[in-house]
């Protein structure tokens, strides 16, 4: 339910005395004051003030109880109201919608564990994409821009089995699995996940052909910090938690990732998470030794830390340990 | 009145000692030392607000975990305190463990004595409030008994009488142990100080002996540190040689009790222990069904000891409210009755009763002896306060307030309090009636029946009033017809409250004109001309009794459906009260009452427009006000644009970029591809590796395309590139044609560097589908994503 209408001031009258309270809302400021009292007259002097901070971002409000006074004293009908207004009752109608369509299938029983077995025995991800898909669609849409910006995303590639997308999804059903379930932390690990390596477009694909010799390539070490290059291109001002985490999902916890060399409690846990999640899909999918592995079998690589050539285990003991309940016939 | 507790978790860290401190010196807040989770699971459990600081981690964790029924509630808070900052994972864990609170060690002191009070004083307001609303309704009640003419008329007959009963009884009684009950209890009520915290620590140890009392007592004034108390208190004992007078007092007393009181009370106990019942001022009606359990056995000097009143505000967790804060302080208070008080009071009978829960205390007759001794200590000013009852009833109740002003929170707080204090000097103190042991008894049956008809809203009223006057009046050697003045007497007698009440009420009213605020001398001084009135003992009988309790209980029935009767003029008051009351009717005053608390702006605006000028313009306009003000308030709803930005295109690129032996070719009709997909453009792409030479085209998207609306100028682009290639490969800088995106065709060149060096550009037309430069930026973006394709064929890879 909409609780204030947005206004402008060209639909007031001066001199006319309103029966309803006329609110300004700063968005910078996220301050809202009486613009005019019910029942005083609007004055010359007042609506030009309105006008001149409307040009600077500010907008006017009415009460959504006082809709139909407005309606009936002020110079504005309904369509031009909800014109106004579309955005935000676009926005509530797209939720409404979302919330009536994937609401019921999140209901349905999911069983991590199981899925992530088929998964690994059929190299469908499919039951698990469509999974996260239905569950990140139910993401609200009011609570911050990069969690919209992330159903938006995953509502666009979550359709395709690709590398990028298995491994943001995998990121995000370890993150619920070690307990993270806030939205916006969840958004942040997807977005983190499917835009690590946006960083590779800008270097010559000569430098990915051979995977093992990529930690010697000076340019392949640089793309964590190209990727946050490119996001910025989009001109649209991401989260510092995804720029972090995409700084550092290279990052081992003894210090041998890159690009920073960081180690330990300096890096963060979405950031692990990313990262263990890109190793175990890429070793799975055979781009780490060109041969694909059983999805089960990688994550118990990383459960044991076996020392396998191409995998580093250098993670938090925990993290390693939460995948064992991951696994079928592993005791958690 | 809500107690402030804090917790602090040991071991502290330099700036919790500092903060410790600095809490030491703030009265109003307890503080609570703890070094074990079983020590704080103990507390936690019993304190109705708290806030625990503590300074480590794992201990914090340790404690949400243990005590997670308590600490996840809105009345306790949790603040870590910490030098480091925490990471946002290991935050979010402790949030929701319960920890409501994560501060910075460099925070100054006073931030935190802010958080604390704000997180104290919504609670006390909150219960302010709820005190008001009681006393309020309280009032409305006791407004109906104002109205009786007749009793105003009787007043003075009435009070004459019992002057003169009073003078009586002093003779007789002269300087009994009364007094040096008071000095016990004096002594006693300095333990209130901090009787809650005593209860915690000694169990509530009610069967202890009074030596034990004492030391208790003294344990717990050497445990308050910042108490000023504990330093005024030694010195106050000596001068009035507490523990021996505490002692006498207590065997005379119970000496008396035996000798005199107890075969007699013993008969009228069941019925006395029925009113106990009944008389449920407060919630503590499993503690009284105790109590009154114990009755026979405790005798009726409880009933009137207003030692048990103490003994019950021990109970309710709220002692120190009435104490005097220094020895000094003490004599200050006295002082005026000193000259007035017989001399074996000395400078120990000075202290009156001030407690809000005395009246209800009064009837707590049946506390166990032991009880009384440890905790109880009002009995001050009935016990020498002789003369003052002579001279005038006014005086003790003046007497009483002049005491509970000394007491700021009791003073300043609680108009409930103040209506009970009068009702406790008026009613409460049978031992020193002037009827003498006998007429104390029928005095103290009185007052149970009084109290039975304050609390005529409760069912127990059933109560056979009659056959238990005629008790009382055959203890009283009255003759048979007798017995029937005894209760309107006796209920006149309590009356004073009522009537003070309602005194309070008109006088209220009188002064909302002046918009004054209605202060404790105000009220005392008004209450003068209303003073409580006895009623005539021979012109009411019991069946007018009956009559006056029905219609006691249709009105106050009818005002209970008006809380807002405070607000009414009299004129209003007694039409209302006048009106026949029918069930489920609500008043219009009660409806805006209901409205002004929920701001249920829908409603009013409906019942404004059926009732037009029917309701309170000013009552209308406090709600539109209130309404606005919360509206100021709320947060702004934004939902934010699901916006992908094109990154969805760079994710699908670069999976690309991880396939075996892509073709540069197909990384070019992806980068077209995603700009004919959101904006119907094509795309060509040239490297030129030197500046002196032709741009060399790698890429051509415009010759393939003719489905979209650009078919038309693909047709005739070569020509137009032949024109346009050198000034393409001039530009250094993305660049579009029209910046203001309003041509038709609008194109866009992007520029390729590595390291400095000019590699290439591609060029883009749009067929107006950019409108705006977050689009502008989104095209720009997928034009830059080809750049690594282009590197591979500047490097000698080719564009296969």
């Amino acid at each position: 339910m909409i609780t204030f209408y947005k206004v402008v001031s060209e639909v007031f009258e001066v001199e006319k005395i309103y029966s309803f309270t006329i609110f300004l809302y700063d968005k910078e400021r996220e301050n809202r004051v009486v613009a005019l009292k019910d029942g005083e007259p609007l004055e010359n002097d007042t609506i030009e003030q309105w006008k001149s901070m409307e040009e600077k971002g500010a907008y006017l409000q009415v009460f959504n109880e006082d809709k139909d006074e407005l309606l009936l004293q002020a110079n504005i009908d309904e369509t031009y109201l909800n014109e106004l207004n579309s955005e935000i009752l676009n926005s509530m109608k797209e939720q409404e919608y979302r919330n009536k369509k994937y609401g019921p299938l999140r209901e349905q029983s999911f069983v991590l564990k199981d899925e992530l077995a088929v998964a690994s025995e059929t190299n469908d991800f499919k039951n698990l994409m469509n999974r996260a898909h239905l569950e990140i669609m139910c993401f609200p849409l009011y609570l911050n821009d990069l969690v919209s910006t992330t159903t938006e995303l995953v509502d666009k590639l979550f359709i395709r089995d690709i590398l990028p997308v298995r491994i943001a999804t995998f990121a995000y059903f370890l993150a619920k699995h070690n307990k993270i379930e806030d939205e916006l932390t969840l958004s942040q690990i997807i977005v983190s996940a499917l835009l690590k390596d946006i960083g590779l477009t800008m270097i010559s694909p000569a430098v990915l052909s051979e995977y093992k010799e990529l930690t010697n390539r000076d340019l392949y070490l640089k793309h964590p910090m190209l990727s946050i290059f490119v996001l910025s291109k989009t001109g649209k001002d991401f989260d510092k938690h995804v720029k972090r985490f995409i700084l550092e999902h290279h990052e081992q916890y003894d210090g041998s990732g890159f690009p920073r060399e960081k180690r330990d409690k300096y890096i963060d846990m979405p950031s692990y998470i990313i990262n263990l999640s890109d190793q175990i899909l890429s070793y799975s999918s055979g781009l780490v030794t060109g041969k694909e592995a059983k999805l089960t079998d990688v994550i118990r690589y990383f459960y044991k830390r076996s020392p396998v050539d191409g995998i580093n285990s250098s993670f938090p003991d925990h993290l390693l340990e939460s995948l064992g309940s991951l696994l079928k016939s592993e005791v958690s | 009145m809500v107690e402030r507790n804090i917790i602090l978790f040991h071991p502290l860290s330099e700036k919790l000692t500092k903060l410790k401190a600095e809490l030491e010196k703030d009265e109003n807040l307890i503080l609570y030392d703890v070094e074990s989770i079983d020590e704080y699971n103990q507390i936690i459990g019993i304190l109705e607000h708290s806030i625990t600081f503590s300074s480590d981690k794992a201990i914090t964790v340790e404690y949400l975990e243990n005590a997670a029924n308590f600490v996840k509630d809105r009345n306790s808070k949790n603040t870590l305190v910490l030098q480091a900052s925490l990471d946002p994972m290991e935050m979010k864990q402790l949030q929701e463990m319960g920890l409501n609170d994560i501060q910075r060690e460099e925070i100054p002191e006073r931030v935190f004595l802010d958080k604390i009070d704000s997180f104290f004083s919504p609670l006390e307001i909150a219960e302010k409030r709820a005190a008001e609303l009681k006393q309020k309704e309280e009032a409305n009640t006791f407004k109906v008994k104002v109205q009786s003419s007749k009793k105003e008329e009787s007043y003075n007959t009435n009070e004459k009488l019992r002057i003169e009963k009073m003078a009586v009884y002093d003779e007789e009684v002269g300087q009994k142990g009364n007094l040096e009950i008071s000095n016990k209890s004096t002594n006693l009520f300095f333990g209130n100080k901090d009787e809650k915290k005593a209860k915690r620590k000694t169990d509530y140890n009610f069967d202890s002996p009074v030596g034990e009392l004492k030391k208790d007592t003294d344990i717990e004034f050497e445990s308050h540190d910042v108490d000023p108390l504990k330093k005024a208190l030694p010195e106050f004992e000596e001068k009035n040689n507490y523990s021996q007078k505490q002692s006498d007092s207590l065997n005379l007393e119970e000496k008396d009790w035996k000798e005199k009181d107890r075969p007699q009370f013993e008969e009228v106990s069941p019925e006395l222990s029925k009113k106990s019942h009944d008389i449920d001022f407060d919630q503590q009606a499993g503690e009284k069904k105790k109590k009154t359990s114990e009755f026979k056995e405790e005798g009726i000097e409880r009933k009137s000891n207003p030692l048990d009143l103490d003994a019950e505000v021990g109970g309710k967790k709220s002692g120190h409210a009435a104490f005097p804060e220094t020895a000094a302080e003490i004599k200050t208070q006295t002082s005026g009755f000193e000259e007035q008080l017989p001399e074996s009071v000395g400078s120990t009978g000075e202290f009156i009763p001030v407690d809000k829960k005395l009246n209800k205390k009064a009837v707590d007759f049946n506390i166990n002896l032991d009880e009384r001794k440890k905790k109880s200590s009002y009995d001050f000013d009935q016990t020498g306060n002789d003369k003052q009852k002579k001279s005038s009833k006014f005086n003790e109740k003046n007497s009483s307030k002049k005491t509970s002003s000394l007491d700021s929170e009791l003073a300043k707080s609680d108009k409930v309090k103040d209506a009970n204090l009068n009702f406790e000097a008026e009613g409460t103190h049978p031992d020193n009636s002037p009827l003498g042991p006998s007429k104390k008894q029928s005095l103290a049956v009185n007052k149970g029946l009084s109290f039975d008809e304050v609390d005529s809203e409760q069912t127990n009223k059933k109560l056979d009033l009659k056959e238990h006057d005629m008790d009382v009046a055959k203890r009283l050697n009255l003759p048979e017809k007798e017995h029937e003045k005894i209760r309107p007497a006796s209920f006149e007698e309590q009356n004073p409250l009522a009537k003070t009440k309602s005194s309070d009420i008109e006088d209220r009213r009188e002064n909302e004109t002046k918009k004054s605020v209605f202060s404790l001398d105000e009220r005392s001084n008004t209450k003068k001309s209303y003073n409580f009135k006895e009623a005539d003992k021979e012109g009411i009988s019991t069946s007018k009794f009956d009559e006056f309790n029905q219609e006691v209980n249709r009105k106050q029935g009818e005002l209970e459906e008006n809380p807002l009767g405070d607000n009414l003029s009299r004129a209003d008051i007694e039409t209302k009260s006048q009106r026949s009351y029918r069930p489920g009717e609500e008043s219009e005053l009660a409806k805006n009452n209901y409205r002004e608390e929920v701001l249920d702006y829908r409603a009013l605006k409906d019942e404004m427009k059926l009732k037009g000028s029917a309701l309170d313009p000013a009552q209308i306009k406090a709600v539109r006000e209130k309404l606005i003000l919360k509206l100021l308030e709320e947060p702004e709803l934004e939902y934010f644009p699901t916006e992908s930005y094109g990154l969805e295109y760079l994710v699908l690129y670069n999976d690309f970029l991880w396939k075996k032996n892509i073709p540069m070719a197909q990384l070019f009709k992806f980068a077209h591809f995603s700009l004919m997909k959101e904006f119907e453009a094509n795309m060509s792409i040239f490297t030129n590796t030197d500046d002196d030479s032709r741009p060399f085209k790698i890429y051509d998207g415009h010759k393939n395309n003719k489905v979209n609306k650009l078919a038309s100028f693909s047709s005739t682009f070569e020509d137009y590139e032949t024109k346009k290639l050198v000034k393409w490969s001039q530009v250094r800088l993305p660049q579009w044609e029209d910046e203001t995106f309003q041509l038709d065709i609008n194109e866009f060149i992007y520029p390729f560097f590595e390291d400095n060096n000019y590699i290439g550009f591609c060029v883009a037309h749009f067929p107006k589908t950019v409108t705006d430069h977050t689009q502008a930026r989104k095209a720009e973006l997928f034009c830059m994503m080809v750049k690594g394709a282009i590197l591979n064929i500047s490097a000698g890879g080719g564009a296969q």
